[in-house]
């Protein structure tokens, strides 16, 4: 016992005297000098548990609740400097406190400091604490996989030499063991010398998650590729461009035609997308100065060749596309593009999801009845506006239209067992996917109406399904905790991406198809690499669970949009967030770049289509070079705010001339 | 939500209706947190399958999807494709439960099916062009538009944003038929005298392929008969362009007739029209008066009840003292331009009251506005013509029908020659005239009574109850101001007056005698009234 009291005192001495060092080399000296069983007893956290009963006879439930008063009140009243700092730590001390109290059997006075305090942390953790307040037994916290999670790792909190002293010599004083034992087997503070850090970082550290920070540090520091493909369509629209600036036709006249050309297009029979970049073109017209400018500020990124064999464009097609990609409006800041909204009436409350093909022509929509219905626009047009100009529709275009088509509009296509979540045109828009709560995902082919290949290999629900951007590869995402990279001809999948702690609920292709990236119920957002199949970039920094992803041509930024309404844009290269974009107020469903990747356009559940603008945010950060803290001026700006009568926005399409298509439900209640 | 979950009283309970009695403390006092532990993550599970679904609100569909997900059966019979309608539980405050009323097996049998749900179906309209929101019905309204806009911070100039909203017509109208409207509205407003505007009329009433413009041209000339009622030549012009339009034979204005009725007849039957004392305000009335009424010959027999609704406002107008003689006027030309049928039901057995209602501001001792005595005289022509023009008409098509004059019109003083007549016109006219009319008309209204919601169906039914009434009210004023009629000096007359008054007030009888109509006529208004009438009967009469 004497020893003990005297190891104690002496790090009582050089924890008071801030020896951080030396307090380190002591627990090991201490721990190699003692014998077997006195290892436990003297490892860190059992040391300050032994401490702990010394000072107090048993654990007293009121303790809990009285020290953390105490820390409460002291922090709130701390220096405005250092307050931010030292509020960090009531909320894992507040977590811990409750799962101390349920973990020993007190679970009446757990429920009563729960209710007490939940109110401090209810803006900024509200989910968790639904979910913590659910655990009542011992046997809930070994259960749930969150609650398991938080007790098996440490937190990290960066704080100031001071703030750390300040708290360390608060905690001593008050004689408060209880929460000094959880703030020492808890907490892993990263002591910084200097003043305090900014409380723009605050996102990023109080997120409490499975995965330690260094662990998601670690994997951000592997290097990513996020160039795009050599030799794309656009290379060579390129060095066509030059020979064919004379001929081009002036913006004016690209934009009147708008109509005519997607109409058009669908005589062509829809086309392969194309991985698009930040337009070089050289236009005469006076618009592509600012943008030529602004690629020059952009550092082109090194071309990457394909990891994966691509399939071959049929010639015609890469015709039409580049055909597309000359008639593009540019857009800006200053020139907003044309939105046709698509609005589906009579859903009953039952439709899940609905996609958008390339050129806009046809429109799926996934019902929760296992239906996949299919609109064909073109036709739709037909009926209803006369006045509009018609293009010409070739002999050649499928109908798609179903047994009884005076009666109704659409192709039906049943196959599923159960909710339709999720569904995606091929980029040539001769292919649909589906994916079900029945666990599969399927085929359909727009051409023969008909179910192709039904693809099994998850155990739980598909939320979504997505297809590459060139096609014949698709990525899904499962409440099965997996993403999987599949090809059309093969009903096993190819790689399967493991890592998320909770569902996967949204997947999103990278522009040049060597990396997918998935968002989760987890609040992160994982990029991986579909060659090794291995997680590359840990995004974390949302505070829900994340509904919309979306990757910018250039392939250098993606966002992700959230159950909250917030939207973050993520540098690819850096792992870090630009910059938060708030404005929705509801989820955001569905998230879009234009086609040479200047603006964005998100649709949430609020009614709305906001258009964002990329290009003052990415100049931003290239100049200051990354230096984030540096960056709340160069916040991405909200350009529009298009409110939808009562339409809830579920999907949204730029097409390659760069018109957006929008689709939502009209619906009562919102 | 927050308040302690479950008690383990709940869990007895459940026990119980389990049929579980005996269910020990220490048992219930575990389960308790556990189910709550359920529950909760049976929510968590539904609230990702909410989300999934692109909702916002929970459903039981989600609960069940969730329980699905975790192996479980689900609840059957919750599910419900609409949102469900929780009522509060008195005396709670946050007890909330859903009404579940019993329903009659036999009434769901009975009941007639539901209509079948409408198909899903997809409709596109233009959401922005090139960022500027159209101000079109699918859209949100414009208010809610500026107030959002508000958001855009000032800070970034350079956006200079069009704020302005196209008009929703140029996404439905072609081109030239937009040019071809704002043509034709700024001639109506500008230059309405001009020669280029008459080839616009003609145009109107010949042109096809103006269908698309019908529903803006109504628009348009409602809006501006509203807004102009004191522009007397705009107001000339726009039934002008009324005129042409009803006239073009390619163009369907039916659907629209019922929004220009209204801008017509206010042109008709106005209390001023214009705003100087030059305007020629009758004349417009004239020709307003004709439009309606080949408005009714055209469209009549397409809408049954387009000339009863008519012929009901502008009798109102006509029968309502109160109303200022212009008013009466319009009305009065409007009942002529509806027919001769029309004049004999309803103005006839009102005129001998209406005329001496009249005849005080028509003399030149008693009314000293030279204004309102003329209006009195115009009336009085108004009046005047009608009863001509429909005697004219009784005359040409019942030719046969003439009696010789039951008394020498020519005399003036007949209370038993008068008397005599009608003695020999009952003996003659066999059922009708059995009772004495006024007896009849009495017993008739009655009958008359249920039709006068649609008094001129068939054109043979006699005035709405309130026409006659009103008149009884203007013969009960006329007999206690006797003899001042220019035409009808002394108490003699007063009895002639009289007995004019029962035969005009038959005068709505097909078979009533030209002749005796001749007769009360010519009492009334004296011989002008031979112009009206033709020739050879003339001399018959004479």
């Amino acid at each position: 016992m004497d020893e003990e009291q005297v190891v104690k005192f002496v790090e009582t001495y050089l924890k008071k005297k801030g020896f951080k060092q030396a307090e380190l080399a002591f627990h090991e000296e201490v721990q190699k000098n003692s014998s077997a069983n006195s290892i436990k007893i003297h490892s860190d956290p059992d040391l300050s548990n032994l401490i702990l009963s010394l000072s107090k006879s048993g654990d007293d439930p009121a303790q809990y609740h009285e020290e953390y008063g105490k820390l409460r009140t002291w922090t709130f009243n701390s220096l405005d400097l250092y307050k931010h700092e030292l509020l960090r730590v009531l909320y894992p001390v507040f977590i811990h406190c409750y799962m101390d109290l349920v973990a020993k059997g007190h679970i009446q006075d757990a429920r009563a400091f729960f209710n007490t305090f939940r109110e401090d942390h209810e803006m900024l953790h509200a989910r968790d604490l639904q979910k913590l307040e659910g655990v009542l037994s011992p046997s809930h916290i070994q259960e749930m996989e969150f609650a398991h999670t938080l007790r098996q790792s440490k937190v990290n909190i960066k704080m100031c030499e001071y703030s750390n002293e300040l708290l360390m010599q608060h905690l001593r004083k008050t004689k408060s063991t209880t929460v000094l034992g959880i703030v020492n087997e808890r907490i892993n503070f990263q002591v910084s010398p200097g003043q305090p850090g900014l409380i723009s970082d605050d996102a990023e550290v109080v997120t409490l998650i499975g995965t330690s920070q260094d662990a998601a540090n670690k994997i951000n520091k592997k290097e990513v590729h996020w160039g795009l493909l050599e030799d794309t369509l656009e290379d060579r629209l390129e060095k066509a461009g030059g020979l064919q600036s004379d001929t081009e036709k002036p913006e004016g006249d690209t934009k009147d035609g708008e109509i005519d050309d997607n109409k058009k297009r669908l005589a062509e029979g829809g086309k392969q997308g194309t991985s698009v970049k930040k337009s070089k073109k050289d236009k005469p017209a006076g618009g592509s100065a600012k943008a030529r400018a602004e690629t020059i500020v952009v550092p082109a990124a090194p071309r990457v060749k394909p990891e994966l064999p691509l399939p071959v464009m049929p010639a015609e097609v890469e015709q039409s596309i580049l055909e597309d990609l000359r008639n593009r409006v540019q857009l800006s800041s200053t020139s907003l593009p044309s939105v046709s909204m698509y609005t589906f009436i009579n859903t009953h409350n039952s439709l899940n999801c609905s996609s958008i093909s390339n050129d806009g022509s046809l429109v799926a929509g996934g019902f929760s009845d296992s239906s996949l219905k299919v609109w064909d626009m073109a036709k739709l047009g037909q009926q209803a506006s006369s006045s509009t100009p018609q293009a010409e529709i070739d002999a050649s275009v499928e109908h798609i239209q179903g047994p009884n088509g005076s009666k109704r509009s659409y192709t039906l296509l049943q196959g599923h067992s159960g909710p339709v979540y999720s569904a995606t045109f091929s980029p040539l828009g001769d292919f649909i996917l589906s994916s079900s709560a029945d666990t599969t995902v399927r085929l359909w082919s727009t051409k023969l109406n008909a179910n192709l290949v039904c693809y099994k290999g998850h155990n739980y629900p598909v939320w979504d399904v997505q297809f590459s951007p060139f096609g014949h590869y698709f990525a899904s995402a499962s409440h099965d905790r997996t993403a999987r990279i599949w090809s059309m001809d093969r009903i096993q999948p190819l790689r399967i991406m493991a890592g998320h702690l909770s569902d996967v609920d949204c997947v999103q292709w990278h522009a040049n198809c060597n990396y997918i990236a998935t968002g989760s119920s987890d609040k992160t957002v994982r990029l991986w690499d579909v060659q090794s199949g291995e997680c590359v970039r840990i995004f974390i920094g949302h505070r829900s669970m994340i509904l919309s992803l979306a990757m910018s041509p250039d392939g250098r930024y993606m966002a992700s949009g959230d159950e909250d309404g917030t939207i973050m844009m993520w540098d690819l290269s850096s792992g870090r967030c630009v910059s938060p974009l708030m404005g929705h107020n509801s989820c955001v469903w569905t998230l879009a770049f234009s086609c040479e990747g200047s603006l964005m356009a998100s649709g949430s559940a609020d009614s709305t289509v906001k258009l964002w603008d990329v290009t003052s945010s990415t100049k931003g950060t290239t100049k200051t070079d990354e230096g984030k803290t540096g960056n709340t001026a160069s916040k991405l700006r909200s350009l529009k705010t298009l409110p939808t009568k009562s339409t809830p926005v579920y999907s949204l399409k730029f097409s390659r001339r760069n018109l957006l298509f929008a689709a939502g439900v009209l619906s009562k209640n919102v | 939500m927050s308040s302690a979950g479950i008690p383990k009283e709940a869990i007895e309970v459940i026990a119980q209706t389990v049929g579980i009695t005996n269910l020990s403390p220490e048992v219930s006092l575990a389960l308790a947190p556990d189910v709550e532990y359920r529950l909760r993550e049976i929510m968590q599970e539904a609230i990702k399958c909410m989300r999934h679904a692109r909702r916002t609100t929970l459903t039981g569909d989600d609960v069940d999807s969730a329980l699905t997900l975790r192996n479980v059966e689900p609840v059957y019979g919750f599910t419900s494709k609409d949102s469900l309608r929780f009522k509060r539980a008195g005396g709670f405050k946050d007890l909330y439960y859903v009404d579940d009323k019993v329903v009659e097996f036999k009434d769901v049998m009975e009941s007639p099916l539901p209509k079948p749900p409408l198909h899903t179906a997809v409709t596109a309209h233009w959401l922005a062009i090139e960022g500027v929101q159209p101000a079109i019905p699918e859209n949100p309204p414009v208010e809610v538009l500026t107030a959002t806009a508000d958001v855009k911070r000032s800070e970034y100039k350079e956006d200079g944003l069009p704020v302005d909203i196209r008009l929703p017509v140029k996404h439905v109208l072609s081109r030239e038929l937009q040019l071809y409207f704002e043509k034709i509205k700024v001639l109506t407003m500008r230059r309405p005298d001009s020669v280029i505007f008459k080839q616009a009329l003609l145009s109107l009433a010949t042109d096809s392929g103006l269908h698309a413009l019908v529903p803006y041209f109504t628009h348009f000339i409602a809006d501006e008969v509203a807004r102009n009622l004191n522009n007397f030549s705009l107001l000339f012009a726009l039934m002008r362009v009324t005129r042409s339009l009803t006239q073009n034979s390619h163009i369907h204005i039916e659907p629209y007739l019922h929004q220009l009725l209204p801008s017509i007849l206010t042109c008709l039957v106005a209390r001023r029209l214009g705003h100087r004392l030059t305007d020629n305000h009758w004349e417009l009335r004239n020709f307003t008066a004709n439009l309606i009424g080949s408005i009714c010959k055209t469209f009549g027999h397409l809408y049954h009840n387009l000339q009863p609704r008519i012929t009901r406002t502008l009798v109102h107008a006509f029968l309502d003292p109160t109303k200022s003689l212009t008013q009466h006027y319009g009305a009065i030309q409007g009942l002529a331009a509806l027919g001769p049928s029309v004049v004999r039901l309803l103005i006839l057995p009102n005129l001998e009251p209406y005329l001496l209602l009249i005849e005080p501001d028509m003399q030149l001792e008693k009314q000293k506005n030279e204004v309102k005595r003329y209006e009195a005289w115009r009336v009085y022509g108004a009046l005047m013509r009608a009863a001509g023009l429909c005697l004219h008409d009784r005359l040409k098509i019942l030719p046969g029908l003439l009696t010789p004059p039951a008394r020498p019109i020519l005399k003036s003083n007949g209370k038993i020659v008068t008397g005599m007549a009608n003695k020999r016109k009952a003996s003659s006219d066999s059922l009708m005239q059995q009772q004495p009319p006024l007896k009849k008309m009495t017993t008739e209204a009655g009958a008359v009574g249920m039709m006068s919601m649609n008094p001129m169906q068939g054109g043979r039914f006699p005035p709405s109850l309130v026409a006659s009434g009103m008149m009884g009210g203007v013969t009960s004023i006329s007999r206690q101001l006797p003899g001042l009629g220019e035409n009808m000096a002394g108490a003699v007359r007063d009895a002639g007056a009289k007995t004019s008054s029962l035969v005009l007030a038959q005068a709505w009888k097909d078979d009533m005698s030209a002749g005796n109509l001749l007769a009360s006529l010519f009492e009334l208004f004296g011989e002008r009234m031979f112009s009206f009438t033709p020739k050879p009967e003339l001399s018959f009469f004479l």
